[in-house]
C-alpha cells in the first residue's frame, strides 16, 4: 500500500528549511514596504491580464496555487490518469511579473489530497528553487517569496524528492512564470516588441501503463498506479505527448483564435523532455531561444528548440488567414501522440505571399 | 490445397449456387444479418470528390440522382464474429483485436482490401452478390443520416474563407470514443438501418475523383481518378487511402479522420453478366 506516510520529509530537509527561515528576516527588508498587488490566475492557454511595460517600481505580486489531485481524461478514447495539478489544470497557470518584482506565492495542499507536494521555481535563487522550503502535507499551506532577478520564461514544478520528482512532473505538476523586462520586450537592437495576445502552451509527456491486450489501464488511485507508471517512465517512451493536458485540448473547437495583422506571443514550456515547436505555414518572427529575455531574440526561425526543463517565447505576426497547426515537429509525437495545437486566423488572403497558379488537375 | 483443387472447389461452389440467390429486396442476410430492402427511387445527392468552378474551389453539385434497381443493405455492420468466420475459412486477413465470439460488436480496423475480400468471400459462401456499396447507394440508404459536406460559403468566396468555413464545420462534428459499441447503440434511421454515422465508418467502393462544375451547373466527367483512395461513409464523408486500417491518426494537420473503419455490404439483383464476372473473380481469388 502506498500512502502519504511514504513521503514524510527527511529530517535533514526539515532542518535545512528551518535554518533558511531563521535567516530570512535579514534579507526581507528590501521587500518590506513595497506596494502589493494580488493577481487572479487564469487557466492555460490564456495568460492573466498584465502590463507589457511598467514605469512603476518593484512590487510584491501575490499569487495563489492550490494543489488539486484529480482524475483527468487525456485523449479522445477516454484514457484516464490520476493527475497532480496546480489549480486544476495541466500545465498550471502562467504567472507574469516584471524583473525586480517579488513573487509571493501561497501554496495550498487541501486536506482532501493524499500526497505531499512543493514547488521549485526555476526563476528563483536558492533553496532548491524554493522546493526545499515549500514541502506541505495535505491540510497545510505555505507562503514563499522570491525576487524575480532574471527576465525570461521559466518552468516551475513539483519536486518532492527522489522518484517522486519525475512522477509528479509527468503527472501534470508543472507550469511557467514569465518575468518581463520592466521596459518590455525588444529585438535586442533597441526596437521595442509588443504583442496583442499571449498564449501559454504547456507540453506534457504522459506514461500510461497498458494491460495484456495493449489497452490503457486505469487505477482506483494514484498510489496504485505508481509502480506500473514508473515502469513505463523508465522506458523513456511516452504514451502521450500533449498540449494543455490532453489530446485535442487546442484543436478544432478549442483552436486558438487570431487574425491577420495580430501579433501573438507563444509561450511554450516542457518541464521534463525536449521539444521543438513549429508553426506550419508561419514562423517565429522573434524567438527567445531558451526563453530568456536578457539575450537578443533570434529572427525568422522555422522551428525552435525547447530543452526539457525550460520554456521558450516566440513572437509572430499573422500575415495570412487560415488554419495553422502549431506542433512539436517530431511529427510522430505531434500526430500519433497528440502534440498539436491549431490557430484559426481570420483575414484577407495575400496573393503576393502565396498564389495557386494552377489548380490540381491532369498533367499536361 | 493445390491450385487445381482450389479451382475445382470454386467452380463447384459457383455452379452449386446458380439460381439460389434470393431477390435483392427480400430474405435474411447471411449468418443472421438482417437486410433492409431499398426500393428504387430518386434523391438529391451531394456528389463526392473535389470540384472546381471557374478556376476556383467549389461545392459538389447537389444532383437529383436515380436509384434504378432495388438492392438490399445489411441492417447492421459486419460483426467481429462474421469477420472471424471469413478469416477461419481463409477468405480474409487475420486482424488484431477481432474477437471471434463477439456477435454483437462491429468489426473495426479493416482496410478497403479487407472489406472487399470479405464481400468476395461472403458472395462465394452464400452464392449471393455481396459488394461494398457505392457512395450513392450508401447516401440513399442512409437517408437522414447522410452528412452533407457542402461548405457553407459561396463558391467564389476565396480559398481562406472556404477553408475556415470547412474547418468550423468539421470542428463542430462530435468526436466519438473509439471503442466499438454493441449493435443498435446509435439507433436506426428511417429505413431501419442501424448505427449509420455512429463511431464506425463504412468503406464504399467509390474512388476519389476530381471534376469541374460546368456553366450549366452540371458536373464534368472525372478529370482524374485515384482508386487508391476510397470513400468511407459515416459521421462525415472521408477519403481514405485503401491500405489504412486505423484512420484515427490518418488525418493531416487539419480535418477530421474517421474514428473507426468497418464494413456494411449491399446485395444486388444479379444480372447474368454480373454473375459470370463474380464467378470469374471468385476463381481468381481462390488462386
Amino acid at each position: 500500500m502506498f500512502n502519504r506516510r511514504d513521503f514524510v520529509l527527511a529530517a535533514g530537509a526539515a532542518a535545512g528549511a528551518a535554518a533558511a527561515l531563521s535567516s530570512a528576516p535579514a534579507w526581507a527588508e528590501e521587500a518590506a514596504g513595497l506596494p502589493r498587488r494580488s493577481v487572479d490566475l487564469v487557466a492555460p492557454p490564456f495568460v492573466h491580464p498584465h502590463e507589457q511595460t511598467t514605469d512603476r517600481g518593484p512590487e510584491i505580486v501575490e499569487f495563489k496555487l492550490t494543489v488539486m489531485e484529480k482524475e483527468v481524461v487525456i485523449d479522445d478514447d477516454g484514457t484516464k490518469i490520476h493527475a497532480f495539478t496546480y489549480n486544476g489544470s495541466v500545465p498550471g497557470p502562467m504567472m507574469v511579473v516584471h524583473e525586480g518584482d517579488y513573487v509571493e506565492l501561497t501554496l495550498v495542499n487541501p486536506a482532501t489530497n493524499s500526497f505531499d507536494h512543493n514547488i521549485d521555481f526555476h526563476a528563483s535563487t536558492g533553496g532548491l528553487g524554493g522546493g526545499d522550503l515549500t514541502h506541505i502535507n495535505p491540510g497545510e499551506e505555505v507562503v514563499l517569496r522570491f525576487k524575480a532577478t532574471r527576465p525570461g520564461v521559466f518552468v516551475y514544478h513539483c519536486a518532492p524528492g527522489g522518484e517522486m520528482i519525475p512522477w509528479h512532473v509527468v503527472s501534470g505538476m508543472n507550469g511557467a512564470i514569465m518575468v518581463l523586462p520592466r521596459q518590455g520586450l525588444s529585438d535586442g537592437a533597441g526596437k521595442p516588441l509588443r504583442y496583442d495576445k499571449a498564449f501559454y502552451i504547456g507540453e506534457q509527456d504522459f506514461y500510461v501503463p497498458r494491460d495484456a491486450n495493449g489497452a490503457f489501464k486505469t487505477y482506483p488511485s494514484a498510489g496504485e498506479a505508481f509502480a506500473d507508471t514508473l515502469a513505463v517512465m523508465r522506458t523513456l517512451t511516452p504514451t502521450h505527448v500533449v498540449f494543455n493536458g490532453r489530446v485535442g485540448a487546442l484543436t478544432d473547437k478549442n483552436a486558438l483564435q487570431s487574425k491577420v495583422g495580430e501579433t501573438v506571443l507563444i509561450l511554450h514550456s516542457q518541464a521534463n523532455r525536449d521539444t521543438r515547436p513549429h508553426l506550419i505555414g508561419g514562423h517565429g518572427d522573434y524567438v527567445w531561444l531558451l526563453g530568456k529575455f536578457g539575450n537578443p531574440p533570434m529572427k525568422g526561425l522555422e522551428t525552435w528548440f525547447v530543452p526539457g526543463g525550460s520554456a521558450s517565447a516566440a513572437l509572430y505576426t499573422f500575415r495570412q488567414p487560415g488554419v495553422y497547426a502549431y506542433l512539436n515537429h517530431n511529427l510522430i509525437e505531434a500526430v500519433l501522440l497528440g502534440a498539436t495545437a491549431q490557430f484559426r486566423v481570420e483575414g484577407t488572403w495575400n496573393d503576393d505571399l502565396m498564389t495557386l497558379v494552377r489548380r490540381p488537375g491532369p498533367i499536361g | 490445397m493445390s491450385a487445381f483443387l482450389k479451382v475445382f472447389v470454386a467452380v463447384t461452389a459457383a455452379l452449386g449456387v446458380v439460381g439460389a440467390a434470393s431477390p435483392a429486396g427480400s430474405g435474411a442476410g447471411p449468418e443472421g444479418v438482417g437486410v433492409v430492402a431499398i426500393e428504387p427511387g430518386a434523391f438529391a445527392y451531394r456528389m463526392s470528390g473535389d470540384f472546381q468552378r471557374d478556376g476556383l474551389e467549389a461545392n459538389a453539385p447537389l444532383r437529383e440522382t436515380a436509384i434504378a434497381e432495388p438492392f438490399a443493405i445489411m441492417t447492421r455492420q459486419v460483426s467481429q464474429r462474421d469477420y472471424a468466420r471469413c478469416v477461419a475459412d481463409g477468405g480474409c486477413a487475420k486482424l488484431k483485436g477481432v474477437d471471434a465470439t463477439a456477435a454483437d460488436l462491429p468489426v473495426v480496423g479493416v482496410n478497403w482490401g479487407d472489406a472487399t475480400a470479405y464481400a468476395l468471400w461472403l458472395s462465394r459462401h452464400t452464392g449471393e452478390d455481396w459488394q461494398l456499396p457505392s457512395d450513392v447507394e450508401w447516401a440513399y440508404a442512409a437517408g437522414a443520416r447522410f452528412h452533407d459536406d457542402a461548405i457553407a460559403a459561396s463558391d467564389g468566396d476565396g480559398y481562406a474563407k472556404r477553408w475556415l468555413a470547412k474547418f468550423d464545420q468539421e470542428a463542430a462534428l462530435e468526436k466519438q470514443p473509439k471503442a466499438p459499441q454493441p449493435f443498435g447503440r446509435f439507433g436506426a434511421n428511417e429505413r431501419g438501418v442501424v448505427d449509420l454515422a455512429g463511431n464506425v465508418w463504412e468503406w464504399t467502393d467509390t474512388c476519389y475523383e476530381r471534376r469541374t462544375v460546368e456553366a450549366s451547373g452540371a458536373p464534368s466527367e472525372a478529370l482524374t481518378r485515384n482508386c487508391r483512395v476510397r470513400i468511407a461513409e459515416g459521421g462525415h464523408r472521408a477519403y481514405i487511402s485503401d491500405f489504412i486500417r486505423d484512420s484515427r491518426n490518418g488525418g493531416c494537420s487539419v480535418g477530421l479522420p474517421p474514428t473507426n473503419l468497418g464494413i456494411r455490404l449491399v446485395r444486388h439483383r444479379e444480372t447474368p453478366l454480373r454473375r459470370a464476372w463474380r464467378v470469374f473473380a471468385g476463381l481468381l481469388a481462390s488462386l
